[in-house]
């Protein structure tokens, strides 16, 4: 499967370590000839391991600010989490204007989609009552989406069928644009700046079905450098609006989506961690009292994101405070966004897949086979997990020692003990003199 | 093929470990999520039957081609009265168990919706043993 991921591995700077392997929540990266490798079937675009990887040899890939002008119109929409990586002398109004300054024709805040999503996620529990799974899994944050997909496939039918806040956004100024300026498709450009890889990646490879709006991503920390440095030349444009109304804004961090959507019932978890430890616990039949869960993969929501700049626990506390002072946002332009957009647009086309990378094969006799393998194997090793193969669990050296990957040898311990036996043997010949030599008498153990 | 899972009484932090792993097998198997979600569901109620009121015990788990059974077996105090404890919401569950999430009376009726047959021996002041069967469509 030729999957796109933004996350990726610079080579030359990567130095062997297994840092990564043992934060990786899909076990998805092996050290192999000194270099971590991304196993892509299980890769979730998370970012753990680039936060995680002391030699910055795991980046995102994201787009430079250069590439909005290969479009005549350009359109900058910002995460909800985008605001919290400033200063209180920084106005939204002023940050948006920004944007203007830096070469885009306009901007339109992901917040402002939050709002219109969050109403027709509200529109959809009531409809839907008492027939949806329980709990319903909140589809904004995309790598929890491809968790569910990878490790927790028969879940992907509690993820509501919803479209992100960014792709409503996108979509919702995009046809604007194209019908107020005349514009063709072509010519309008939409870039999302992300505080997270998972978003890059979706962009490109969408879920259920869709067609991404988004024509680019820009990472949060690369944008807040752009802005900071042209601050002081930035005027506080005039024409800009903060349209994201306190609710939506609120979506950038844990809880705001929960909030927003003002259901009962709900819960909240963030840490990709914490959030396997909850899916798993829904698969054993639990949680069934909680009607929705909002699921984020880094710690304080998007605010936490790896390619933000400022440290999660104050960004959430400067999102929080700036959502606070933020009012009901641009309720015309809301209004009238209401009523223009469609409802199938809130949806995504087609049923979530799953996307099972664990599985053996096909057939349940072979893959008893070789799971059996597996078993022996991993009943041998120390069990210790140490790492040193290049493999995060002695399970998983096992898996992959049966998969032709590795060999039994590759693990350290099982070396050093066929070293052991053969200096043994060495000492042991040693020790045999041919006939035609004479005992000296010496002692064994010199 | 067979698999073990030991299971400690009153270890309510480590409680889920068992059913977790063999939720993996059976992923690992290919296994269909309809037969994976219903073994998930039966085999965590049985291991945290065994953390709530056994000293200890163990989750036996045998796989053919053709089915999954799986042995649920403690050394505990053992259930007086079957038929009773199989009704939804009849618990003998004490305050710290319920004060830990547990004990609202549902984990036998679960486990025997959740399986396509359920067996329970248990003898008073010994034991029990829950064996549960599954077959694979």
């Amino acid at each position: 499967m030729n999957y796109f991921h933004s996350v990726r591995l610079l080579s030359d700077e990567c130095k062997g370590c297994t840092h990564c392997i043992r934060t990786c929540p899909t076990e998805a990266i092996r050290v192999r000839n000194g270099k971590a490798t991304i196993i892509t079937d299980r890769c979730i675009d998370c970012g753990e391991c680039i936060r995680t990887c002391p030699n910055n040899a795991k980046i995102a890939v994201t787009e430079q600010l250069a590439e909005i002008n290969k479009f005549k119109y350009k359109i900058a929409i910002p995460a909800p989490s985008f605001v919290s990586q400033f200063s209180r002398r920084y106005s939204i109004e002023k940050v948006l204007s920004g944007f203007l300054f830096l070469g885009f024709d306009r901007v339109l805040e992901v917040g402002f989609g939050a709002d219109l999503v969050s109403k027709a996620i509200i529109e959809y529990l009531k409809s839907f009552g008492e027939r949806l799974p329980h709990p319903v899994i909140s589809s904004a944050c995309p790598a929890v989406i491809r968790l569910i997909q990878v490790r927790y496939p028969g879940l992907v039918g509690n993820i509501m069928p919803m479209q992100s806040p960014m792709e409503i956004t996108a979509r919702y100024v995009k046809e604007t644009v194209m019908r107020e300026l005349g514009l063709p498709m072509p010519d309008i450009g939409v870039f999302f700046i992300t505080p997270c890889p998972a978003k890059a990646t979706v962009v490109k490879e969408p879920i259920g079905g869709a067609t991404s709006y988004v024509n680019g991503v820009i990472a949060v920390r690369d944008m807040v450098n752009h802005i900071k440095v042209s601050f002081d030349k930035i005027e506080p444009g005039t024409a800009i609006r903060q349209s994201a109304s306190r609710l939506g804004l609120g979506w950038g961090r844990r809880e705001g989506e929960i909030d927003a959507l003002g259901i009962s019932n709900r819960l909240a978890v963030d840490g990709i961690h914490q959030v396997s430890r909850v899916l798993e616990k829904i698969e054993n039949g639990g949680f069934q009292n909680i009607h929705f869960l909002e699921a984020q993969a880094c710690v304080c929501g998007c605010v936490g994101g790896v390619l933000t700049a400022e440290n999660p626990f104050i960004a959430k506390l400067k999102l929080d405070i700036v959502s606070e002072e933020s009012g009901d946002g641009n309720r015309e332009e809301f209004e009238k966004a209401r009523n223009s957009i469609p409802k199938e647009y809130y949806f995504l086309p087609d049923k979530i897949q799953p996307h099972p990378a664990i599985s053996l094969g096909p057939d349940v006799r072979e893959a008893m086979k070789l799971l059996q393998e597996i078993e022996r194997i991993r009943a041998e090793l120390p069990g210790i997990d140490c790492g040193s193969c290049g493999c995060p669990t002695c399970r998983a050296f096992a898996e992959d020692v049966v998969a032709g990957h590795m060999m039994r040898m590759d693990c350290l311990f099982d070396l050093r003990e066929r070293v052991r036996c053969l200096a043994g043997e060495i000492f042991a010949l040693a020790k045999k003199l041919p006939h035609v030599m004479q005992d000296k008498g010496g002692t064994d153990d010199t | 093929m067979h698999f073990e899972y030991p299971v400690q009484g009153g270890n309510f932090s480590g409680a889920g470990d068992a059913s977790s792993r063999i939720k993996n097998v059976l992923k690992q198997l290919g296994i269909s999520y309809d037969t994976i979600k219903r073994v998930a569901i039966a085999s965590y109620e049985s291991e945290m039957n065994i953390v709530a009121y056994a000293t200890k015990g163990k989750l036996l788990v045998d796989i053919d081609p053709g089915e999954v059974n799986i042995t649920a077996t403690d050394v505990g105090p053992g259930i007086p009265d079957i038929e009773k404890a199989l009704q939804e919401g009849y618990s003998t569950a004490t305050p710290f168990i319920r004060e830990m999430g547990f004990g609202a009376g549902m984990g036998l009726a679960n486990i025997k919706k959740a399986a396509d047959n359920m067996i329970i021996e248990s003898v008073v002041g010994e034991g029990t043993t829950v064996k549960m069967k599954f077959w694979l469509s």
